[in-house]
C-alpha cells in the first residue's frame, strides 16, 4: 500500500481549531500540564501571497528523511510501518534534540522534559483509521493521503511546497 | 575480486555510512576497523546513563556489533587501532597488523579528549569522558558517595555532569579557562543568564582559572587553581575540557588535515578514494563559507550517509551544516546556532525564564541563543539555514512572509518578532 | 495487534470493547447539529467523531461538537433537582427529590393559574430547540400567551423581515447557484457543515460576494469583500438598489405584476447613490457598485443572511428588508439557485415533507387569551409571530403593566442574554417563583427557586430532520448522568400535573410526535429502526415561483416593498412602510452629545468557533484555544491608544463599563471594538440600557452602540 503524508490546503483552513479539539479528544490531553499536540498560528494578510489572512494548522509533518529522528542520541524516534515518526518514549532522555532538528516546532516536552507529539494516531492508521485531526477536518483542508490523491486533489497551495 | 570499501572507526557515522552504502546498493565488501569495541557509543548518552535514566543496552542505537555485521554483511576489525593509512598502496594497517588494501576508504576516527597534563598527587581521582570504559570506570566510582565534584571544562559534557552530580547530592564546582560558560557558543550576556542561574543551584563557577594541580590533603585531595589563592576540597575531578579530533594516525603530508580532515561536499578529502566523516571531518560551514569541524550527532550521521553514497558510487552533495547545539540541563535548555561572537550588531530580549539574543553583520544574521524556548528553537535554526541557503543570510523585510512557520513561532513569543526584526 | 495497544489507540472492536454508538450533537444552531459516533466503554464516552453517514454533517465536527467529552462530564454538571434555602442570589440551595420538585412546581404554577390568570406564568426556553413545539402547546394548554424563547434575539427577526417583505419565511436554495452574497454570517465558524457546500460552489464557480465589518475567515475567501460600518447595512442595501434601478439590471416585468409599493422605494432609494452610501458605509462606491452588479447580473443568485447580526441594531428589521427586496428586485426571487419561499417540517427545519407542527404549536387562539408580554411595545412583532417577546419580560415582571407576571418556568434561561443585565437581575430577584432547568448550574440558576437537571443530547434520544430531508431518531448513547432527565421527560410529567386544557399532551411524547408527524408517514418507531438516519418519504422537490399559483400571503397579496403590515404602526419611531435607513439610536448622527466622549462603535455580535453563546467558555479544551478574554481592536486604534497585545483595557459607555484585554488585530475594523459576549465573568450586555432595542423586533441594539476604549494599569477595576 503507498504511504500516506499529512498535508494542509492553505485555501481550505480557516483556523476553526476543530483539528486541534480532536486530536486533544483523542489523546486525553489535559490542558493545565500539557499542551496539545497540533496547533493553530494566524497569518496577517500582509504576509500570506494573495494577500488574505490565512490559518495554519501544524503538527508534526511526519518527515520523510525526518531530521528529528537523525538527531535523536537514543533512537527513541523512529519510523513505524506506515511511514509515521512515532516515539518510543521508554528511550526518550529528554536532551531536546528533536526540538533543535524539527522545523515545525512539532516536539512538545512533557513535565520531566521528556518528548510528546503527534504520532499521526498510528494505532488508528495502523487499523485502517484516518488521524483524529484529518477526520474532523470541516473544510477537508487537512489531510492524509497518498501522493498521488494529494496531488489529483490540486490545491493552489500544499504546505509541504511552501514549507520546501 | 569485488569493491572493496573501508570505514576507520565504528561511531554514527561510521554505521550510518555502512547502512547507505548497503542501500545505495553496494554489494562489494566492506571493512570496519576500530580501537574500541563498541558499535556507534555516543559519549553524549554518558550522564544519562549514570543517572539511570538509560539502560546499558540503550546506549547502542545500532544494537550488536556482531548483528549488524550480520545484517549488513560487515567484515569487523574491532578492539585495535588503526596506525597506518597508506594512500598511494591505498592500504589500512592496525595495531594487531592487520593489513587490507582499500578501493574506497572512509575515516571515521572520531575525535579524543583533550587531557591536559595536570599534576596529580591523588590515583583514581580524576576522570574523562569519551569511551564506554572510561564510563565504565566513572560509574564504579560513583558507587561510593561523592562530596565534592570538581568539573574542569565548563561545556555541554561537563553541565550535564554537574546535573548528575548535584541531584546526587554533591556539591559540585566548575572550572574553566574561558570567561565564561560555553563561553564558543553563547554570547557573554547569555552566559551570565546560565551562570546566574547555576549559582542559584548552589553550583560554584571559577572561571577565567584551570586546574594547576591537584594534592593529597588531609581528608582526600585539594585543587589548586591557576592564579587563585583557596584550594578546593574534592572526592572527584572529571576533566572535560573539549576534544580534537583524531588524526595522528594519518601522514599530513599525504592528505589535508587542517584541525580535522578537510571534506568537500561529497564527503571527500584531497585523495581521491578517500573521504571522512563526523567529528574528524571539517566539512562547509554554511555560515562563513569555510571550512569546520560541526561535531554534532546529527551532523555526524548526514556526512555518514552521504559519504556511503558517494563511495556506492551515487553522487550526493551534503551543503554542510551551521554550527549548533541544544543541552537540556536542570531546568533549562540552552540553544545556539551560528557564532554569536562575529557581526557588529546584537539584540536580546529576557522574560520570565526565557532569554533569545542574535547577532547581526549589518542586515546579515550571525548567530542566534535561546534560554527554555524548545517550541522555536527549532524553527529559528532551519530558519537561519534556509535564510543563508537563499539570501546570503539577510533577514528580509518581510519576516513572515519569507517564511510561514515563522508565524507560528511569533505567535508564541510575539516579542522574537521584534528583536529579530532589528536586525533588518 | 495487542489488546494494549488496541486500546490506547481507542480502536473500537470485540477486544477492546469499544462500541460506537450513533447520536447528534445539539451545542449549536439546529440546523447544524452534526452526526456523532460515540466510541462507548463500558458505558462512558472515550472519544467523540463525527458520523460519515450523516449527509449533513458529512463525518466531521467543528471545536465545540469535538470537545463533547467536556461537555458532558462537565463538573458543573446538575445533578439533583435543587431547591433554594438561602437568598436569591446565592448559591444556598438543597437537593430535592423529582416527585418534590413535581409537586412543588404544579402546585405554585396551578396557584398563580387561580389567583392570577395562566398569563402570570411565563414559559421560556432557550438552546438547545428540540422542545420547542412541546412547551409552546403546554404554555397555551395551560392558558397562557407568554410562551417565549431566545429567538426574542435571534432567528426571528430575520423571519419577520421576510415575512414582511412576501408572507413567508425564506431560505437560500444553495445547491446550484452562481452567485451567493453573504450578508453578515459566518458559516466557516458557525455553522461547519456548511463549509464543504461553500468550497464546492466557489470551486465550480460561484461569485462570493461577503458583507462584514470583520475579516471572517468567510470575507477572505470571497471574491467581493465589502467591509461595513456596523449598522449601515439597510443603506448598503438601498444602494445597491440604487445602482441596480439606475442601470436597469431590476426585474422590471415581475415588479409590475407581482409587487407593491416600487414606485415609492425606487423614488426613496434615488438617494443612496453609491458616493452617498460610501459616506454612510464606508464602503468604496465603485466597490458597492461591482458588487451590485455581480449579484444583479448573475443568472441565479441566492442571499444567505445570518439569524443575528443584522438584526441586532435599531434598525434591525428594517435593513434586513432592504437586503431582502433585492432578490425580488433582480428576478431572483423563488426560483432555483435564489431565495426561496420554505415551510417547517419539524422544529425549524425545511425538510421538504409535511407535517401537522403548525396546528400542534397554535391550537389555541390567541385572542381567547390575555395581551403577551410585549404586545404594547412591539405590536408588529406580536402580529407576525406567535411567541410573547421575552425582551420585555423584566420589563412587565418589575412594572406589571398591564399585569403582573408571577413565575417563569425556564429551560436554559441565561439572564445576561437580556441587555442591562442588572434590569434582568432585578426582574429575576422580584420574580415570585422562578424554575430554571438547565444542563449546567449557571449563574442564573442562582435566581432560581426550583433548579432541575436536564442531560445533553447524547444521553437522550430525540426525533430531528434536516433541511434536506434527512431525518433521524436518536437513541441515548450513554445513561443519563446522574439524575438528569431529558427536556421533554419534564414537559410531559408536568403536562399530567398543571391544569392544562388539552387531551393529547397528557398521552405523552411518542403520541404527541406521532401526531405532529402524521402526514409525513415516519411514526417515532419506524424512524428509530434506522440508527444513521434515512430520507424522509414523501420529499417534495422544492417548487418555484409557487406565488403563480397561490399569490403572495401580504395585505396586497403581492410583494410588498412597502409593507402594508408596517404602514398601520408608522406613527411609531423608527418603523415606517418603505425599508427606510435610520443610524443607530446610539450613533453620532442620531446622538451627537455623546459621540465626541464615545468616538468607538462596539458590537457585540461576531463569533470565535469555539464557543457558542455561554456555551463552551467552562471546557478547558474550547476555552484553551483563547486563553484571554480579550476583545477584537485594530492596530491603527490600538496604535493611537498606546494599547498593545493583551493590555487590560477598559470598555465604557453611558451606561457601564467593562474590564477586559486587547487583542490587537487586522480582524476588526477601524473605530469599532469587537468585544465577543458569553464570556462568563465578563457582562458586555451591561454596557446597554434595556430600552435600547428595534421597534418592530423588540430586538437590543448588540451590534452597534457608542462607546469608548482606554488602557488600564494591569488588574485595575
Amino acid at each position: 500500500m503507498a504511504e500516506k503524508y499529512f498535508d494542509l490546503d492553505l485555501d481550505r483552513c480557516v483556523g476553526c481549531f476543530a483539528c486541534v479539539v480532536a486530536c486533544m479528544d483523542q489523546n486525553d490531553t489535559d490542558v493545565i500540564i500539557d499542551r496539545p499536540f497540533r496547533q493553530i498560528t494566524p497569518i496577517d494578510s500582509c504576509y500570506t501571497a494573495k494577500g488574505k489572512r490565512e490559518y495554519l494548522s501544524m503538527a508534526c509533518m511526519h518527515c520523510e528523511d525526518a531530521p528529528c529522528i537523525t538527531g535523536c542520541p537514543t533512537g527513541a524516534l523512529r519510523k513505524d510501518g506506515n511511514g509515521l515518526t512515532v516515539v518510543e518514549e521508554s528511550l526518550c532522555i529528554g536532551c531536546h534534540s528533536c526540538a533543535v532538528a524539527c522545523p515545525y516546532g512539532a516536539p512538545k516536552f512533557d513535565q520531566e522534559g521528556r518528548l510528546r507529539k503527534c504520532d499521526g494516531c498510528a494505532i488508528r492508521v495502523e487499523n485502517g483509521l484516518e488521524p483524529a485531526c484529518v477526520r474532523v477536518c470541516p473544510t477537508g483542508a487537512l489531510k492524509f493521503d497518498t501522493q498521488e490523491n494529494l496531488e489529483e486533489q490540486k490545491r493552489a497551495q500544499l504546505i509541504r511546497k511552501i514549507t520546501k | 575480486m569485488g569493491t572493496v570499501n573501508v570505514v576507520i572507526g565504528s561511531g554514527y557515522a561510521a554505521a550510518e555510512s555502512i547502512m547507505s552504502m548497503r542501500s545505495s546498493g553496494f554489494s562489494g565488501e566492506i571493512h570496519l576497523l576500530s580501537d574500541t569495541g563498541w558499535l556507534g557509543f555516543n559519549p553524549m548518552l554518558t550522564s544519562y546513563y549514570l543517572s539511570g535514566k538509560v539502560e546499558f543496552n540503550e546506549l547502542f542505537p545500532f544494537g550488536k556489533s556482531e548483528d549488524f555485521a550480520r545484517e549488513y554483511d560487515v567484515n569487523m576489525h574491532m578492539g585495535s587501532p588503526v596506525i597506518e593509512l597508506d594512500t598511494k598502496k591505498k592500504s589500512v594497517t592496525n595495531a594487531n597488523g592487520e593489513k587490507i588494501h582499500y578501493d574506497k576508504c572512509l575515516i571515521c576516527s572520531g575525535a579524543e579528549t583533550i587531557k591536559p597534563k595536570i599534576h596529580c598527587e591523588v590515583e583514581d581521582l580524576v576522570f574523562t569522558l569519551r569511551t564506554v570504559e572510561e564510563m565504565q570506570a566513572l560509574e564504579e566510582r560513583l558507587t561510593r558517595p561523592v562530596k565534592n565534584a570538581v568539573i574542569a571544562g565548563a561545556s555541554m559534557v561537563g553541565v550535564k555532569m554537574a546535573e548528575m552530580l548535584a541531584n546526587r547530592g554533591s556539591n559540585v564546582s566548575f572550572v574553566d579557562l574561558a570567561p565564561h560558560i560555553f563561553s564558543l557558543a553563547a554570547h557573554e550576556n547569555c552566559s551570565v543568564e546560565i551562570e546566574e542561574r547555576l549559582r542559584n543551584k548552589q553550583i560554584d563557577l571559577y572561571f577565567n582559572h584551570a586546574i594547576e594541580k591537584i594534592q593529597k590533603s588531609s581528608d582526600g585531595a585539594v585543587v589548586q587553581l591557576s592564579g587563585y589563592a583557596d584550594l578546593i576540597s574534592t572526592d572527584l575531578v572529571i576533566m572535560c575540557v573539549g576534544v580534537r579530533p583524531r588524526v595522528g594516525f594519518l601522514d599530513r603530508n599525504e592528505i589535508s588535515v587542517d584541525r580535522g580532515i578537510l571534506v568537500d561536499e561529497y564527503m571527500r578529502t584531497s585523495v581521491s578514494d578517500v573521504y571522512a566523516a563526523g567529528d574528524v571531518a571539517q566539512g562547509r560551514n554554511m555560515l562563513t563559507g569555510e571550512n569546520q569541524i560541526i561535531g554534532l550527532l546529527a551532523n555526524a550521521r548526514y556526512q555518514g550517509r552521504t559519504a556511503g553514497r558517494n563511495m556506492a558510487g551515487q553522487l550526493e552533495k551534503y551543503p554542510g551544516n551551521i554550527p549548533h547545539n541544544t543541552t537540556h540541563f536542570f531546568d533549562m535548555e540552552f540553544m545556539s546556532a551560528g557564532d554569536m561572537h562575529s557581526g557588529d550588531r546584537m539584540t536580546e530580549n529576557k522574560e520570565g525564564d526565557k532569554y533569545a539574543a542574535f547577532c547581526f553583520q549589518g542586515k546579515r544574521l550571525c548567530g542566534m541563543n535561546l534560554l527554555n524556548m524548545p517550541e522555536v528553537s527549532g524553527i529559528l535554526k532551519n530558519y537561519f539555514v534556509k535564510v543563508l541557503e537563499t539570501n546570503e543570510g539577510i533577514v528580509p523585510e518581510k519576516l513572515q512572509g519569507s517564511s510561514l512557520i515563522l508565524n507560528q513561532a511569533f505567535s508564541e513569543y510575539p516579542w522574537l518578532e521584534t528583536i529579530l526584526g532589528e536586525g533588518k | 495487534m495487542d489488546k494494549e495497544k488496541l486500546l490506547k489507540g481507542k480502536i473500537p472492536c470485540k477486544e477492546t470493547g469499544i462500541e460506537v454508538k450513533k447520536s447528534i450533537c445539539s451545542i449549536c444552531n439546529p440546523n447544524s447539529h452534526c452526526g456523532f459516533d460515540l466510541y462507548v466503554k463500558d458505558g462512558e464516552i472515550i472519544k467523540v467523531e463525527g458520523m460519515k453517514e450523516h449527509p449533513v454533517s458529512r463525518g466531521t465536527l467543528c471545536s465545540k461538537g469535538a470537545a463533547t467529552r467536556q461537555y458532558v462530564y462537565s463538573p458543573d454538571r446538575l445533578q439533583t433537582p435543587m431547591k433554594r434555602v438561602g437568598p436569591k442570589g446565592t448559591d444556598d440551595f438543597v437537593p430535592i427529590s423529582w416527585e418534590e420538585a413535581y409537586s412543588l412546581i404544579a402546585e405554585k404554577l396551578n396557584g398563580y393559574k387561580i389567583d392570577f390568570g395562566p398569563e402570570a406564568v411565563s414559559f421560556f426556553v432557550g438552546y438547545s430547540k428540540w422542545m420547542r413545539p412541546y412547551v409552546q402547546r403546554l404554555a397555551q394548554a395551560f392558558g397562557s400567551p407568554n410562551y417565549c424563547t431566545e429567538s426574542s434575539t435571534c432567528f426571528k427577526a430575520t423571519y419577520i423581515a421576510w415575512k414582511l417583505l412576501c408572507g413567508s419565511f425564506c431560505t437560500p436554495h444553495m445547491a446550484s447557484t452562481d452567485c451567493l452574497m453573504v450578508w453578515s454570517n459566518n458559516p466557516l465558524y458557525t455553522n461547519t457543515p456548511m463549509a464543504s457546500t461553500i468550497f464546492k460552489l466557489k470551486d465550480s464557480g460561484t461569485k462570493i460576494i461577503v458583507i462584514d465589518p470583520r475579516l471572517s475567515p468567510i470575507a477572505e475567501i470571497a471574491d467581493i469583500h465589502l467591509r461595513i460600518k456596523p449598522g449601515t447595512d439597510g443603506a448598503l442595501a438601498l444602494g445597491m438598489a440604487n445602482v441596480i434601478i439606475s442601470e436597469e439590471l431590476h426585474d422590471k416585468e415581475f415588479i409590475k405584476e407581482w409587487t407593491a409599493g416600487f414606485e415609492d422605494y425606487a423614488e426613496y432609494v434615488k438617494e443612496y447613490t453609491p458616493e452617498a452610501v460610501e459616506q454612510i458605509t464606508g464602503i468604496p462606491a465603485e466597490l458597492m457598485a461591482e458588487a451590485a452588479r455581480a449579484y444583479a447580473g448573475s443568472k441565479t443568485g441566492a442571499i444567505l443572511p445570518s439569524s443575528a447580526s443584522v438584526v441586532h441594531h435599531t434598525n434591525g428589521v428594517q435593513n434586513y428588508r432592504a437586503v431582502f427586496m433585492l432578490s425580488g428586485l433582480t428576478g431572483k426571487f423563488d426560483k432555483a439557485g435564489g431565495n426561496i419561499m420554505n415551510t417547517y417540517s419539524y422544529l425549524e427545519s425545511t425538510s421538504g415533507f409535511p407535517t401537522n407542527q403548525e396546528a400542534y404549536m397554535h391550537f389555541k387562539d390567541p385572542a381567547d387569551m390575555a395581551p403577551r408580554v410585549g404586545a404594547d411595545k412591539v405590536p408588529v412583532w406580536c402580529e407576525m409571530t406567535n411567541e410573547a417577546q421575552a425582551m420585555f419580560l423584566p420589563d412587565q415582571i418589575i412594572s406589571e403593566d398591564p399585569y403582573p407576571i408571577r413565575a417563569v418556568l425556564g429551560f436554559g434561561m441565561n439572564r445576561k442574554m437580556w441587555n442591562d443585565t442588572k434590569h434582568m437581575k432585578e426582574a429575576l430577584r422580584k420574580l415570585d417563583f422562578f424554575v430554571n432547568i438547565d444542563i449546567f448550574k449557571t449563574e442564573t440558576c442562582n435566581y432560581a427557586d426550583i433548579i432541575l437537571p436536564v442531560c445533553t443530547s447524547v444521553e437522550r434520544g430525540e426525533f430531528k430532520s434536516y433541511g434536506n430531508g434527512y431525518c433521524i431518531h436518536t437513541k441515548p448513547a450513554i445513561e443519563p448522568l446522574f439524575e438528569s432527565k431529558t427536556d421533554l421527560d419534564i414537559v410531559f410529567e408536568l403536562a399530567k400535573r398543571l391544569d392544562i386544557d388539552d387531551e393529547l399532551m397528557p398521552k405523552g411524547y411518542e403520541e404527541n410526535l406521532n401526531w405532529i408527524l402524521e402526514p409525513s408517514g415516519i411514526t417515532m418507531k419506524s424512524a428509530l429502526e434506522h440508527e444513521s438516519g434515512f430520507m424522509a418519504p414523501f420529499l417534495k422537490a422544492p417548487e418555484f415561483e409557487k406565488y403563480k399559483k397561490s399569490r403572495f400571503k401580504t395585505p396586497s397579496g403581492k410583494m410588498e416593498f412597502a409593507s402594508g403590515i408596517l404602514k398601520k404602526y408608522d406613527q411609531i419611531e423608527g418603523i415606517d412602510a418603505l425599508p427606510k435607513f435610520l443610524y443607530p439610536v446610539s450613533s453620532p448622527q442620531r446622538d451627537p452629545k455623546i459621540a465626541r466622549d464615545y468616538p468607538f462603535i462596539i458590537n457585540t455580535g461576531g463569533r470565535l468557533p469555539m464557543y457558542l453563546h455561554s456555551r463552551t467558555f467552562r471546557l478547558p479544551w474550547t476555552a484553551a484555544m483563547r486563553p484571554v478574554a480579550a476583545a477584537d481592536i485594530n492596530p491603527e486604534d490600538a496604535k493611537r491608544l498606546g494599547i498593545e497585545q493583551h493590555d487590560d483595557i477598559r470598555i465604557f459607555t453611558p451606561h457601564g463599563e467593562i474590564f477586559i484585554k486587547a487583542n490587537v488585530t487586522e480582524i476588526a475594523l477601524e473605530g469599532v471594538v469587537f468585544v465577543y459576549h458569553g464570556y462568563p465573568d465578563i457582562q458586555v450586555n451591561g454596557l446597554l440600557p434595556y430600552t435600547y432595542r428595534d421597534p418592530i423586533s423588540g430586538f437590543p441594539g448588540f451590534n452597534s452602540f457608542l462607546g469608548n476604549v482606554e488602557k488600564v494599569k494591569k488588574g485595575e477595576k
